[in-house]
């Protein structure tokens, strides 16, 4: 399994929040592209990155700085927040992002969804966030009333190869990982699922581990790793 | 200087980043010129193989890599550009390649999830220079859906497990390719390009 520590850009800040409120933001560093870099340094095998003003608002508004990222790194770079457009897609295939996160817009924008399918093929990651089983959209700020298992269901019939699954109960919350929804989920798919919200501890690490779930790939870790609860060595060691 | 080939086929800078960050003097161009007068080319990119013949020829590239590299210029392919060494592919139709070495592509023979994507490990079949400072069994990172298949076996250099055993690099001579990306590989994969670039 692949780690991804998160880098969540606010106000071209390195920050985190919790639950996604973007009044609570802990900043972890001012310089995204070197903690990115530091995070490679560190043995990092991939990174998430997250445009939040960009989630926030509703079009791209750090693309500049994640682009800075993916240059700067030798791993690949996963991105998403504030893409809407067919044109954000193409801007961003363009570029030397390595996957693309969509969330929200895939929700409300089933011509977006076939257009990024298109256009993105295997770069394409669809986030299902999820609150008590319900999809949520617009930076989670709105709940929908799909279902995380059926609208995966769907996105694998529509093409997705990666499906991004976060518990926003747990997300920024250093609860634990929600292991019942998160294999619930992976379950009812065959295409590629990273879990994500609640890693709190290397514990959580080896129960994700131990699902023993093939389609479950990757892990995104955020703050346990900026409040060093563990290393990414000490992660991968667990992981790998 | 290292010639880094344009040919439309993806973005190209994490490769040109990369080799800066191992201190390579390298340029990204799509005249023909540079390429013959480089001292080193690669040939990375993504995408479909008879698209990326098609603008090879259109820009007058295929001609001159074929001569050049067959006149002992070394190369490095990546991803892509490890399949384009090969005389065919039967990816969407068949399509002919540069067919520097012999052999073809075809898909990758597995029942596993294909396009491959994410760190696998290597296991190398003999000695090389590029492989220098690599442990055995290192992980590098693929996103790929075909996979060459070498009429020699002397031009295996590793192979990689994914459901199948798979070449995932190949050298002969002047000639290196890899399947995964040395240039999201991490410290291992800017190994392998300071070792070409050396």
């Amino acid at each position: 399994m692949i780690l991804f520590p998160a880098i969540d850009i606010q106000n071209g800040q390195c920050v985190r929040l919790r639950r996604g409120d973007f009044q609570d933001a802990t900043v972890f560093s001012t310089d995204p592209v070197a903690r990115a870099k530091q995070f490679e340094d560190e043995g990092a095998q991939a990174l998430h990155v997250v445009d939040l003003d960009g989630a926030r608002l509703g079009k791209m508004v750090n693309l500049s700085i994640v682009e800075e990222i993916a240059e700067t790194v030798s791993i690949p770079v996963e991105y998403g927040g504030g893409i809407r457009t067919r044109e954000d897609l193409v801007k961003i295939q363009e570029g030397p992002i390595n996957r693309v996160v969509l969330g929200t817009s895939a929700v409300t924008d089933q011509a977006l969804l076939l257009e990024a399918v298109s256009i993105l093929g295997d770069k394409l990651v669809i986030s299902v966030d999820a609150e008590r089983g319900l999809v949520t959209t617009h930076g989670w700020q709105e709940k929908s009333s799909v279902s995380a298992v059926r609208f995966a269901g769907f996105l694998q019939g529509e093409g997705v190869h990666h499906i991004l699954y976060t518990d926003i109960d747990r997300d920024g919350m250093m609860m634990g990982m929600n292991l019942d929804a998160v294999s619930e989920l992976a379950k009812s798919v065959d295409i590629d699922i990273i879990a994500s919200g609640g890693i709190s501890d290397i514990i959580d690490l080896v129960h994700l581990k131990k699902l023993g779930l093939r389609n479950i790939s990757s892990v995104i870790v955020g703050r346990a790793l900026y409040e060093g609860k563990f290393t990414v060595s000490e992660a991968r060691a667990i992981l790998d | 200087m290292i010639i880094i080939v344009d040919y439309g086929m993806g973005n190209l800078r994490s490769v040109e980043k990369a080799l800066m960050k191992v201190g390579a003097d390298v340029k990204v161009s799509r005249d023909p010129d540079d390429v013959r007068h480089g001292e080193r080319i690669v040939l990375p990119g993504v995408g479909a193989f008879g698209d990326a013949m098609d603008n090879l020829e259109k820009r007058g590239l295929a001609g001159v890599i074929r001569e050049e590299v067959g006149a002992g210029k070394p190369f490095l392919g990546i991803c892509l550009g490890l399949d384009l060494l090969f005389e065919e592919s039967d990816e969407h139709g068949l399509h002919r390649g540069l067919g520097l070495l012999p052999g073809r592509v075809e898909l990758l023979p597995t029942e596993l999830k294909i396009p491959q994507i994410g760190w696998n490990q290597i296991s190398s079949r003999k000695e090389s220079r590029l492989l220098k400072g690599i442990p055995d069994g290192s992980s590098f990172y693929f996103v790929h859906s075909y996979a060459v298949v070498p009429n020699e076996e002397s031009d295996i250099l590793c192979t990689t497990d994914y459901g199948c055993t798979f070449v995932s690099a190949v050298e002969r001579d002047n000639i290196a390719a890899f399947q995964f990306h040395p240039e999201k590989s991490s410290s291992l994969g800017l190994t392998i390009l300071r070792n070409f670039a050396k």
